[in-house]
């Protein structure tokens, strides 16, 4: 009997160690590329399962490149989630931005969000959009 | 019956071996652009998401060509907590420098060795702080004797509540404005919004 409960507790010990790993990743649940052709990567089955990239546009605003992309949220609860655009120029090279930050926002139940991004130079000619899933503590 | 919990054992301490071998190592060193801890006042984090915020929306709304741009006063009264007012307007000026459509220069050396300049960059200031209309003659003055094209002022408040239960809500207002010193007139006026729950 003091075996099983050995056994027992050393199942419920093993679980909560998987568990507490994958709650704290925070890695890019969703990996949306423009060009050369619109790629949509899903890393993440929570983000996966909340979010769905509805539309994609871009612009120019003067000189510089400007991007949206509509996401909407699937399900019927708030999806708290964070954003980054990467900005990269024609040969694909990143160029880095002082203005890209990771971004906080929330999706409501059924919400359509626009997240949009302005490049900071005008070398720019495409964009990576990087979603995750937000965590209310830091991994660190 | 032994033998077999013997395995079971052996079979979950494996798999929490391997669990622990599938995490990478720890470092020290994390990315400066990750959130970090979070506290009621403003982190780091917070700074880079307003310069982030109003940069874009700068750029969104087309820069000025060619201004030279001072740094003006930052009235952070309305807000209890503490600001770096540096730290914010450097990444404020960094972003939007990184363009390459506004040149900055430090309005505190634009002011060095010329007392006249400083006095009107002080009424300046005290017509900000004071919430006062703008004397369009100080900034035209201020800006032919700085050699300033532009005025950057900003002005920060916070509004705090008690969430249900515990914990607080804090919500931060970041208002900023573009003056052309010939004109007086704003070229923008932008707002940024942080809010954030500390339970």
């Amino acid at each position: 009997m003091k075996l099983k409960q050995i056994v027992g507790g050393l199942v419920v010990v093993v679980a909560l160690a998987v568990c507490v790993t994958a709650c704290r990743t925070t890695s890019s649940g969703m990996e949306v590329v423009s060009l050369p052709k619109a790629k949509v990567t899903l890393n993440s089955k929570i983000v996966a399962g909340y979010l769905e990239v509805v539309e994609m546009n871009n612009a120019m605003r003067g000189d510089l490149f400007q991007a949206q992309v509509s996401v909407m949220n699937r399900k019927d609860r708030d999806f708290p989630f964070e954003y980054r655009f990467r900005w990269l120029d024609k040969a694909g090279m990143e160029v880095p931005a002082a203005n890209s930050a990771w971004m906080p926002t929330t999706a409501s139940g059924k919400e359509r969000v626009l997240l949009q991004g302005v490049a900071p130079v005008s070398e720019v000619a495409d964009y990576i959009l990087d979603i995750r899933f937000s965590q209310t503590s830091a991994r660190w | 019956m032994m033998m077999n919990m013997t395995r079971w054992m052996s079979v979950m301490a494996g798999m929490a071996i391997l669990s622990g071998c599938a995490t990478p190592p720890s470092s020290p060193y994390v990315p400066a652009t990750e959130r970090g801890v979070t506290t009621a006042g403003l982190d780091t984090y917070d700074y880079q998401m307003v310069a982030a915020g109003l940069s874009q929306e700068m750029m969104r709304r087309g820069l000025p060509n060619g201004y030279v741009v001072a740094l003006g006063p930052v009235d952070t009264r309305a807000t209890p907590y503490a600001v770096d007012i540096q730290l914010l307007q450097d990444k404020l000026e960094v972003a939007l420098s990184q363009n390459g459509t506004l040149k900055f220069t430090s309005a505190v050396n634009a002011m060095k060795g010329a007392s006249g300049t400083e006095e009107i960059y002080k009424l300046i200031e005290y017509n900000w702080w004071q919430k006062n209309p703008m004397d369009t003659e100080d900034i035209q003055k201020f800006g032919k004797i700085a050699n300033v094209g532009a005025l950057l002022f900003g002005r920060i408040s916070s509004m705090e509540r008690s969430l249900p239960g515990r914990g607080r809500e804090i919500t931060y207002s970041f208002v900023w404005r573009l003056t052309d010193t010939a004109t007086g007139v704003n070229q923008f006026t932008l707002e940024k919004e942080i809010r954030k729950n500390i339970r």
